[in-house]
């Protein structure tokens, strides 16, 4: 008995000094994820097919920053969790961008934000188009390809650069002068392969011309197509269905994307219809005789097209006086009722000019006024006339002197955008909206067809943007807008991504992939933290 | 009748004079003296005690024959009979157990804990002397089912069967029948305002429901401490203790300890004793530096909120900053799409900053008894103040500096009844929450706004100069954090002083409270006018007086009065059943009535049955309730991120504030610029705001809950437990299984008022939400939860190899809550499933020389509390003594560690981690 109590004693000691071993630990418990599985696409051997997006062009340039940022680099980081391969880039020779041909600078450096607004930076480019790069690459982001250009022989020929003929992004790494963008990319065997914007730069140019060019519906040659024209979209589907039709002829799986209403980038949203301010001491003064001068003429806008009557308010912001070419020419109109009026005379006098000069002054009027009308906010101006508005076209200035009038007259009938209407160049105006978004809806329903035709992934980009021009779009802590420099998502030259948008890019991608492929790289954590790509680049950055 | 006899015969007993000297020596049956051991003349409070030669000289007014019992702790009883006027008897006492040992607390009468009906753990002057502890009251842990929740080095609390925080406000602490808790906290400091540990003669701790006969309070437990009354213990006794402290944190700092009793009998009329204690140390630093739940693990998180870093609990999501600063045109419209929806925290300070870590107890008391008929009647005057420092954690951690608590009783009792009266006083004096000053010591130097729109602004700046969001941050920090106040310059001196100089918590940080209560107790025992049953009744009555000046309570316009009363009676009957067995029914009932609530009846059953005086199993059932706290009927702080009121129906219109109401709601809804809100609308008018939260995050109003929490209400519990007693061949067990159900848990929570329409009317009260007009209140109620607890202790006791004392006890505790049902309900049980204690000494290795070793080993467990919830890792730890008597001195020196291991640990979250303690004492006439 007495033995059996002390084996008690010692069993309840042996007993909890064994428990006290199993320490435990007190850090919180973090919540597990799920264990990344790649599904059903191989990414050994990942090639990234497209236009300036996949290239990295950010800040109006491509720089090694940019590059090393650009959403098929960060893409392929995450493969390499599962897989991926090495991803080779033609790298630029430094971070200011640009490009040179035999030394002269045939791209411009990139821009920065020096505080409150886009700038281009003070230096020169050293990145030489002709000294051709060994690739193979497998980022063949070509900035400025459209659709028909990926299986176009000789865009990548180094001899056509100077003429126009061929694309310098893609001649300083193509593997021959006659090679395509397409046949570069099957020549590396991709196992998966990404086909981005395309068919973007078939709109774009168009609506960054201010639609100065042509929408070539019907048109089937796009060797005939000027630098501005929109693609016809039977031309942009043969073209995209022989790219998608080519990469995937091997067995590869990837993604392509759709096309976004490109209206709703900060090219096109940052500058305001109205951005004539009373408060302007360079405008606000001369109101008062602006509203005299074109009363004149809104006594005949009033008869003949109300809508055309130009008046600039004392209190409030006014709109811009723009040319649109899809208003009736009225010029002989108004020349006939200015020579008409009896009173037309005593009002040329008033600018000091002999009464004589009233049928020429009407005929300039005339000219100038014939297809001319405040802008409304269904007008689109873009991001360049920014620079423009309200400053004196000294080309105007010398045409109106070289008809006689003083220099001062001149002078004050050539304020862009107040005397003198914007050009088309600066305001894309419904109608071009209209081309660009009819074409858009177009080339979308072919990809649709396409994506669905080879089985692919597709990355929604038209919701994506129409999301983050609206609400906002949210991605890790950050809702990106598509406001110009403050928005995170879009680069200083309005258009292209920034570093962090491309990251946006590239998670967009991942879940496109997760969806179609059964992988689960979003659910995994295996996708890019947006906060670690900057948005900006600071000017001492080269 | 047979009354007035008896006191008649009493009253010419103590008016004639003694006629009879007994004396002789008393020694243990290994003949070593045994000094303190008592000496009365049966059926009287006649008696004295032996000396520390184990001598003693009793002079009686009986005349022979009368019988004499010796009776000393730990020994069985010896009962003489005396024959002549002058003899000489010596007494040779056998070693007893513990269940020979007398407890009072049990049944309000004394009782040998064996045949005691419920569990009750003791802890005497044997105890006392022997333990390991650095100090009798840390000494505690030892007892079987006993957690000590290590608070710092000062001040501990104990917790028994669970659901206990620092602030124990269910557990109960009497030192000679006054309640210690401190009026402005609720709970007693320790004993930072308590006993000398000379005059302590017994600690029996009642763990489990004891309302039945304690009333409210004694919830879950009571601590009953009894000091030594100068008839029966006089002469001059102290001790004192050097030695020093062991921290990784705080390296090693020097401790003391000294006391001094010092009791006259100055004749049989009247005697008196004056106590005095100074301890003095350093306390455990808190370094606990990681990021609470919820936030940043580390210093480099943007959201950090580090346990002991103070100041980062001011927060914010800069996206929303940026909105502000773009609505101010302090940024480009827009450009807040750039700054990410991140919380960003202040930078604070650390724990060590603002505090010096003093722990300090100075206490002294004096009491003057009287007996006016040298019998047993006593009138007694006892006054206690103390002061001290001390680190308390509640919701956040205090720093208490020079608080000070006074208590004044005078006690009418004989053997079959008292009556007493006291009042227990406190003044905060200069102490203060560390971490609002942290807080307010950032906004004394920069104000939130400023620094989070320095911090905004910098991060768009950065990020548009080409920073990426991690760059942008530390830049954003950086910038804010330009001209911090460093600790030990004088401009941070001067804003400390300045912010723990204030009460106003959105600026200062002092803590300013002078509350009182006044008890009074009354009991008569009626089992000497009756033999078949043996009935006590008794009846308590209290009134609070609160008075913190506006700052914690809502009593700006003079102090808060309210109070309550109760009334018990307890019977008790021993039956026999023949042969060796027998049976004790108790039966008790409580009937307590608070000036807010319904009475309530707390009855309490219980059974004892004994065989052959070895094995005793008891029984019993009883329920308990605990009233709120004075802080959860009348608290009116503003706590920052809510307003905490309390719930008594007075309460509700007194904390009235005047808010504005956003342009959008002028515009919007015609609302006026400012309205006026009191804090019962979070009671009447409320959304909770968990579903507020869910609102914001989705936009979607059907998710909004309306919240309207009942006003508080007495918390419930009903406990049964079963335990046995018994020894079996020198083994004593003591073991109990128990089981608890918990009813009404007095809990809070957080809603929001919105500023206009009604709560839940689907339209106005949604605008006033969504245009942020709206306040969040922390309020005081009961939740719907079912929350039971059970557990069972077994503890063992034996000698082995000769005379060594070998103990252990192991203890199971767990509670039954379904968390998933109620996820944001805390019950801050804090206690392991499983613990362990072993204890192994020997007073008495060879000649004068004893030694005693105490193990404890703790579960893991998980830490519930405000001030932050984590996970206690298990710990054991190792306490050691040896001690030499010197009988020539009357002297017991003790050389002990405590934590000898140096294994630091933590019993809970937030405080400094425990380290070890070396010491030296030396004891002066303590038995």
């Amino acid at each position: 008995m007495k033995n059996i109590k002390y084996l008690l004693l010692s069993a309840l000691l042996v007993v909890f000094t064994a428990c006290s071993d199993d320490e435990y630990d007190h850090t919180p418990d973090a919540e597990a994820l799920p264990e990344l599985t790649a599904g059903s696409a191989n990414f050994s051997k990942y090639v990234a097919v497209g236009a300036s997006f996949t290239a990295g062009y950010a800040d109006g340039a491509v720089f090694i920053a940019s590059q090393t940022n650009s959403f098929p680099n960060i893409l392929n980081q995450q493969f390499t969790t599962v897989g991926g391969g090495s991803f080779t880039q033609p790298l630029k020779k430094d971070n200011i961008g640009g490009l040179l041909f035999s030394g002269n600078v045939i791209a411009n450096p990139r821009l920065f934000f020096n505080g409150t607004g886009p700038q281009l930076l003070a230096a020169t480019p050293t990145t030489e188009v002709s000294n051709i790069l060994t690739g193979p690459f497998n980022n063949l982001g070509v900035p400025g390809a459209k659709s028909f250009h990926f299986v176009a022989p000789g865009y990548g020929n180094v001899a056509g650069v100077p003429v126009g003929k061929a694309n310098p992004y893609f001649a300083r790494m193509a593997s021959s002068a006659n090679t395509t963008i397409i046949a570069d990319a099957l020549a590396q065997n991709p196992t998966f392969f990404t086909l981005s914007e395309v068919g973007g730069n078939d709109v774009l140019a168009y609506a960054t011309s201010g639609g100065t060019g042509v929408y070539q519906v019907g048109n089937m040659d796009p060797a005939t197509y000027g630098g501005n024209d929109i693609t016809d979209p039977t031309v942009f589907a043969a073209a995209f269905q022989a790219s998608v039709g080519a990469l995937t002829s091997k067995g590869a799986k990837g993604v392509v994307t759709n096309v976004p209403y490109i209206t709703n980038l900060p090219h096109f949203t940052t500058v305001p219809y109205n951005p004539l301010s009373p408060a302007n001491p360079s405008f606000g003064p001369q109101i008062p005789m602006l509203n005299t001068i074109f009363g004149a003429l809104n006594q005949i806008f009033e008869a003949i097209d109300p809508s055309r009557v130009i008046v600039f308010s004392q209190t409030a912001a006014s709109a811009v006086v723009i040319y649109d070419e899809d208003l009736i020419n009225i010029a002989p109109q108004i020349a006939g009722a200015l020579n008409a009026s009896p009173t037309f005379p005593a009002f040329v006098a008033q600018f000091g000019l002999p009464a004589q000069a009233a049928p020429i002054v009407a005929g300039l009027l005339a000219n100038t006024y014939g297809q001319a009308r405040q802008a409304t906010k269904n007008d689109l101006l873009v991001l360049p006339s920014s620079t423009v508005i309200g400053t004196v076209n000294m080309s105007s200035v010398k045409s109106l002197m070289g008809q006689g009038l003083s220099q001062e007259l001149a002078g004050q009938f050539s304020v862009e955008g107040v005397t003198l209407p914007l050009a088309d160049k600066w305001v894309l105006t419904p109608q071009e909206q209209l081309n660009v978004k009819t074409a858009t809806d177009l080339y979308n329903q072919s990809i649709a067809a396409v994506a669905n035709q080879y089985d692919l992934a597709i990355v929604d980009f038209k919701s994506i943007l129409q999301t983050a021009s609206t609400t906002g779009y949210t991605d890790g802590k950050f809702k990106f807008t598509t406001k110009l420099v403050t928005g995170g998502l879009v680069s200083l030259d309005g258009i292209h991504l920034t570093s962090r948008g491309y990251a946006v890019m590239a998670n967009a991608f991942l879940k496109a992939i997760d969806a179609k492929y059964g992988s689960n790289f979003v659910a995994a954590g295996v996708k890019a933290d947006v906060g670690n790509y900057p948005t900006n680049y600071s000017a001492t950055f080269r | 009748m047979k009354t007035i006899l008896k006191i008649m015969m009493l009253l010419s007993v103590a008016l004639t004079y003694a006629q009879t000297t007994v004396k002789g020596h008393v020694t243990d049956a290994t003949g070593q003296p045994l000094p303190g051991a008592n000496v009365i003349i049966v059926g009287t409070s006649t008696g004295t005690v032996t000396d520390f030669d184990g001598n003693y000289i009793l002079n009686a007014s009986q005349k022979p024959p009368f019988s004499i019992q010796v009776s000393s702790v730990g020994f069985e009883t010896i009962t003489k009979q005396v024959t002549a006027t002058t003899q000489t008897l010596d007494f040779k006492l056998n070693e007893g157990t513990s269940l020979d040992e007398v407890v009072i607390s049990a049944s309000r009468t004394p009782e040998r804990v064996f045949e005691s009906p419920v569990t009750v753990e003791r802890f005497g002057l044997k105890e006392i002397n022997n333990t390991a502890s650095a100090g009798f009251y840390d000494g505690l842990e030892n007892l079987k089912g006993v957690d000590v929740n290590m608070n710092s080095l000062t001040f501990k609390s104990i917790n028994t069967r669970g659901f206990a925080t620092f602030a124990n406000t269910r557990f109960m602490q009497l030192v000679d029948g006054m309640d210690n808790a401190a009026p402005a906290l609720n709970f007693p400091i320790g004993n930072l305002v308590g006993m000398n540990e000379t005059d302590v003669l017994s600690v029996e701790i009642l763990p489990g429901a004891a309302s039945a006969l304690y009333g409210a309070n004694a919830f879950n437990g009571i601590l009953f401490m009894r000091s030594k009354n100068p008839f029966d213990f006089q002469g001059i006794s102290g001790y004192h203790k050097q030695g020093f402290t062991s921290q990784d944190a705080a390296g090693d700092n020097t401790y003391r300890d000294s006391g001094l009793r010092m009791a006259y009998k100055f004749s049989d009329y009247f005697a008196a004793k004056v106590n005095f204690g100074w301890l003095k140390g350093t306390d455990w630093t808190a370094n606990n530096y990681r990021g609470k739940p919820g936030t940043g693990a580390t210093r480099a998180s943007l959201d950090y909120d580090g346990y002991n870093i103070y100041g980062d609990e001011v927060s914010t999501n800069i996206n929303g900053v940026a909105q502000t600063l773009e609505k101010m045109g302090l940024i480009p419209a827009g450009a807040s799409a750039i700054v990410p929806s991140v919380v960003v925290s202040r930078t604070g300070y650390e724990e060590r900053d603002l505090t010096n870590y003093n722990a300090e107890s100075i206490k002294a008391d004096w009491g003057l008894y009287l007996r006016p008929w040298a019998n047993d009647f006593e009138i007694q005057y006892v006054g206690k103040i103390g002061t001290g420092s001390t680190i308390y954690q509640g919701t956040n951690r205090y720093n208490i500096n020079g608080f000070t608590q006074q208590q004044h009783k005078i006690e009418l009792k004989n053997n079959n009844f008292f009556l007493r009266g006291y009042v227990v006083a406190d003044k905060a004096g200069d102490s203060y929450d560390m971490v609002f000053t942290g807080i307010n010591v950032n906004r004394t130097w920069k104000p939130d706004a400023t620094w989070f729109g320095e911090y905004a602004g910098t991060y768009l700046q950065s990020t548009l100069g080409g920073a990426t969001d991690a760059q942008a941050h530390a830049l954003a920090r950086q910038t804010a954090e330009t001209g911090r106040l460093i600790p030990g310059t004088p401009e941070f001196k001067s804003a400390f002083n300045t912010v723990i100089g204030n009460p106003d918590l959105a600026q200062g940080s002092q803590f300013r409270d002078a509350s009182k209560y006044y008890h009074a107790d009354a009991n008569y025992n009626f089992s000497h006018l009756w033999n078949v049953i043996d009935i006590q009744v008794g009846g308590s009555y209290r009134q609070y007086n609160l008075n913190s000046f506006g700052t914690i309570y809502t009593d700006f316009d003079g102090p808060i009065d309210y109070s309550e009363y109760g009334a018990y009676t307890q019977l008790q009957k021993e039956l026999s059943l023949g042969g060796d067995m027998k049976v004790k029914l108790t039966g008790s009932l409580r009937y307590d009535k608070s000036e807010f609530f319904e009475g309530f009846l707390s009855p309490r059953l219980s059974a004892g049955w004994t065989v052959n005086q070895s094995h005793n199993i008891r029984a019993s059932v009883q329920t308990g309730f605990r009233n709120p706290t004075t802080q959860d009927l009348f608290i009116g702080l503003d706590a920052g991120r809510a307003i905490l009121v309390g719930s008594a129906p007075s309460n509700l219109d007194r904390y009235v504030r005047t808010y504005a109401i956003s342009t959008a709601g002028q515009i919007g809804f015609g609302q006026p610029a400012t309205i006026t809100q009191t804090g019962g609308a979070g009671y009447t008018n409320s959304y909770l705001a968990s579903s507020v939260q869910a609102f914001a995050a989705t936009g979607n109003p059907a998710l909004l809950e309306v919240g309207n929490p009942d006003l508080v209400q007495p918390e419930k519990i009903t406990s049964a437990e079963i335990g046995y007693r018994g020894k079996v061949n020198k083994v004593v067990f003591d073991m109990s299984v128990y089981y608890n159900k918990y009813k009404d848990f007095i809990s809070s929570e957080v809603v929001i008022a919105p500023f206009y329409g009604t709560a839940g009317d689907g339209g106005l009260s949604i605008m006033a939400i969504a245009n942020g007009d709206y306040k969040a209140y922390s309020l005081y109620t009961n939740s719907q939860a079912d929350v039971n607890s059970y557990g069972g202790s077994i503890g063992l006791e034996t000698k082995v190899f000769g005379n060594f004392d070998l103990g252990g006890s192991y203890t199971y505790t767990k509670q039954d809550f379904d968390q998933a049902a109620f996820p944001d309900f805390k019950t801050s049980f804090n206690t392991p499933l499983h613990k362990a204690k072993v204890n192994f000494g020997n007073t008495d290795l060879f000649k004068n020389f004893g030694f005693n070793a105490a193990w404890r080993w703790s579960d893991k467990y998980f830490w519930q509390a405000t001030f932050g919830d984590g996970h206690i890792p298990a710990y054991h730890t190792l306490d050691a003594q040896l001690n030499l008597t010197v009988p020539s001195l009357k002297s017991i020196f003790k050389v002990g560690a405590t934590n000898v291991l140096g294994e630091e640990y933590f019993t809970a979250i937030g405080t400094g981690s425990i380290g070890s303690m070396y010491y030296v004492s030396w004891t002066i006439n303590n038995f």
